[in-house]
């Protein structure tokens, strides 16, 4: 029953609620490498690929001559700006020379010999990257609130930082963190690679696909469980329940037959108004998802329930419309077997293997069971193959829906 | 999965007579005994034809159940009606399990009966001449019965039987049983009449007997694996009173098929042919049971994993 990651880790863990120090812990309870360059050795086994730098983007809607960003670095609380000097025109951003010298040399607030560099990612969208706010490189790589914020004057006037709903004017950035992978099914396998990252000052911070397809950046840096092997993880507040930007799994599924991998990820999304992210019910494990079982992609959940993402599990044997679930005389009751028994099943996750697609059984979770009973959540309250498993997810289940829940090996 | 659970015994899968009520009984008999049953006891029904009881072969723990095949003069539209009754190994807990109608007036029509030591299965089987003249809505072509595999090892008194009465619901048609048609169980020393609701249990209705298919925890359409196929699984027959006194047991020699099926396909799996009992173009329709057709030849050979 199941699939074991055999050869690794398993960490569980409760992360701090500050961001930097949350970034660092996930990343040395992850692959070992956080806040300082020596391994801890209690890792689940994933692998420490870079640190990562700050970055800022920003969608222009136009460029006023005359308007100003402001930027805010940590140290300078002052903060330097640039003025455009160039006329753009609307959705076109034009970096003449004079702006580019401006770009690349901000005195004071770069400390590196750095510059700022940039790209033009559209038309009318900047990104600045490789900023480093601290005094010297190696301070700065250790340094994860390495953030900038920034405004704009007059507000409103030039675009939106970063991407909404983060506000016009307001200004919010990536600050630095860590890239990390897990290990691979097979040799042929992608592995999953994640970046973990500060968001500026608003206590949050980002977890992406390291091809930032989808940023969940809906997750506060608070108390959370860490529960780690080398295929996956899930972040998980305590008490969270059906609160959104309480709830992420990442993981590098055990796929299913034909698939090579499958990586998945899903979470809150919005750093500012979470969305997603929860543990409501099985069908929390897609609110918001990202799917690469080849070609990366993500999706929200939909009004067709059958294309979102769900476990698959033994269930009623009939009906497939509300209507003819109403007479389910298993509504919210546990499949116990004569000795009292609850029946234990593979966590096969099923989701679209396409953008908009039904939902397949695209792998399993690792080391974990779907167990036919509701528990609570956030304990130690059973075992698999006598090892300590922790409740990840619950549903009491209904007329239309299975009860169970999503039971996690939390102890080698 | 923990299944499929094999009875390792004779399994028959044979035509059955259904154009005389004699000749009907006694293939009923013929090939139960087939399967190791034992003749319990016979008695002459309506017309002096004849009628008997049969036991099933016990299973590992012991457990056991009665059959009683008989004709007593019931019919539906001028069809005679064969009755089945299903009670525990001591004739106790008695109830009706299902009716066969006995026809020739379009030719000589036959029913199917796949059968192991521990549970029978007789349906129709519309593609042999002339049977598709006889489905329809108070057609009774349907009766099936088992003690199933259960975890206790201390041998138990546990049954279930589903048959039709006009709307065809058993496994033949669907993965549930019940709906307007006949249904019975016992389990821990409880069937279906024990009173009214709430019973003292604190029971509040009847589990028919259901077995379950894998699909998403929504219950949503029947999902497949990323390879396009659909999943397999070992049959979970639950049934009793809910939400406190309901079982989930196994049916022997069988599988679930994750999916919907309207036309019947075999498969070799575990040394053994397979063939798909429920058959349905009904949506709502979320597998089908599928049962071991031929002895276990020795497990070696394809199998029943994902």
């Amino acid at each position: 029953m199941g699939f074991h990651s055999a050869g690794g880790n398993i960490v569980l863990n409760s992360s701090t609620n500050n961001p930097e120090d949350m970034v660092n812990h996930l990343s040395t309870k992850l692959s070992g490498i956080g806040e300082t360059d020596t391994p801890d050795t209690n890792n689940a086994g994933w692998n420490h690929v870079e640190r990562l730098k700050s970055e800022i983007s920003f969608v222009a809607a136009f460029f006023p001559v005359g308007s100003s960003i402001t930027f805010f670095p940590p140290d300078a609380p002052l903060g330097t700006s640039f003025t455009f000097t160039d006329g753009t025109v609307a959705g076109n951003v034009i970096i003449d020379s004079t702006l580019l010298g401006t770009l690349h040399n901000f005195g004071e607030v770069v400390h590196s010999t750095l510059g700022w560099s940039y790209t033009v990612t559209a038309p009318n969208i900047i990104r600045f990257y490789d900023i480093l706010f601290a005094h010297s490189e190696i301070d700065a790589i250790h340094y994860i609130g390495n953030y900038i914020s920034a405004t704009v004057n007059p507000p409103g006037t030039v675009g939106v930082f970063d991407y909404s709903p983060d506000g016009v004017g307001t200004g919010r950035t990536w600050g630095g963190g860590h890239k990390v992978k897990t290990a691979k099914i097979s040799a042929g396998a992608q592995a999953l690679e994640i970046d973990i990252r500060t968001v500026n000052t608003i206590n949050i911070i980002s977890i992406s696909p390291s091809d930032a397809t989808i940023i969940f950046d809906g997750i506060p840096a608070v108390s959370w469980n860490l529960l780690a092997n080398k295929y996956q993880f899930f972040l998980m507040q305590p008490g969270g329940g059906s609160t959104s930007g309480t709830f992420l799994f990442a993981g590098h599924l055990y796929p299913s037959r034909l698939l090579t991998f499958c990586n998945y990820i899903t979470g809150p999304i919005n750093s500012v108004s979470h969305d997603g992210g929860n543990r409501a019910g099985f069908a929390s494990i897609g609110l918001h998802y990202y799917v690469n079982n080849g070609s990366p992609f993500t999706s929200s959940n939909v009004s067709d329930k059958n294309k979102n993402p769900n476990f698959c599990l033994p269930g009623y044997g009939f009906g497939i419309t509300p209507i003819e679930k109403i007479g389910n005389p298993l509504a919210g009751i546990p499949i116990r077997d004569d000795l009292g028994n609850m029946q234990v099943y593979d966590a096969f996750l099923a989701a679209p293997a396409l953008v908009g697609g039904n939902i397949r059984i695209l792998g399993t979770i690792w080391d974990a069971v779907i167990y036919s009973n509701s528990q609570p959540m956030d304990g130690v309250t059973s075992t698999i193959n006598g090892k300590s498993a922790y409740c990840v997810m619950s549903q009491n289940g209904d007329a239309a829906t299975s009860q169970g829940s999503l039971l996690v090996q939390s102890a080698l | 999965v923990t299944g499929p659970f094999y009875s390792v015994g004779p399994i028959k899968n044979q035509l059955l007579p259904a154009s005389n009520i004699s000749d009907f009984i006694n293939s009923v008999r013929d090939v139960l005994l087939l399967c190791n049953w034992t003749l319990t006891s016979s008695f002459l029904g309506t017309d002096g034809t004849p009628g008997y009881i049969l036991t099933s072969y016990p299973t590992p723990v012991g457990n056991k159940f009665r059959i009683k095949v008989f004709y007593n003069g019931d019919g539906t539209f001028l069809y005679p009606l064969v009755k089945f009754m299903v009670s525990d190994s001591s004739g106790a807990s008695e109830q009706i399990a299902g009716y066969c109608a006995i026809s020739s007036d379009h030719g000589d029509k036959t029913l199917r009966c796949i059968a192991g030591p521990h549970q029978f299965f007789i349906f129709i089987d519309t593609s042999i001449p002339p049977n598709s003249y006889y489905t329809g809505p108070f057609s009774f072509n349907n009766v099936m019965a088992g003690t199933p595999h259960v975890r206790n090892t201390i041998q138990s008194e546990i049954f279930w039987a589903l048959g039709d009465l006009n709307h065809q619901h058993t496994f033949r048609e669907d993965l549930i049983g019940g709906g307007n048609d006949l249904y019975s169980f016992l389990i821990n020393g409880i069937v279906p009449n024990t009173g009214a609701f709430p019973d003292g249990a604190g029971n509040t209705a009847n589990c028919q007997p259901i077995l379950l298919s894998q699909r998403s925890a929504d219950l949503v359409n029947p999902v497949s694996h990323f390879s396009s196929y659909y999943p397999v699984i070992e049959p979970i027959l639950v049934m009793g009173r809910v939400p406190n006194n309901y079982y989930a047991t196994y049916l022997w020699d069988a599988v679930v098929f994750c999916n919907r099926v309207s036309t019947a396909f075999t498969a070799i799996a575990d040394g053994g042919t397979w063939e798909t009992l429920t058959l349905s173009t009904d949506s709502g329709v979320v597998g089908s049971l599928m049962l071991l057709t031929t002895p276990l030849q020795g497990i070696g050979s394809g199998g029943f994993s994902y």
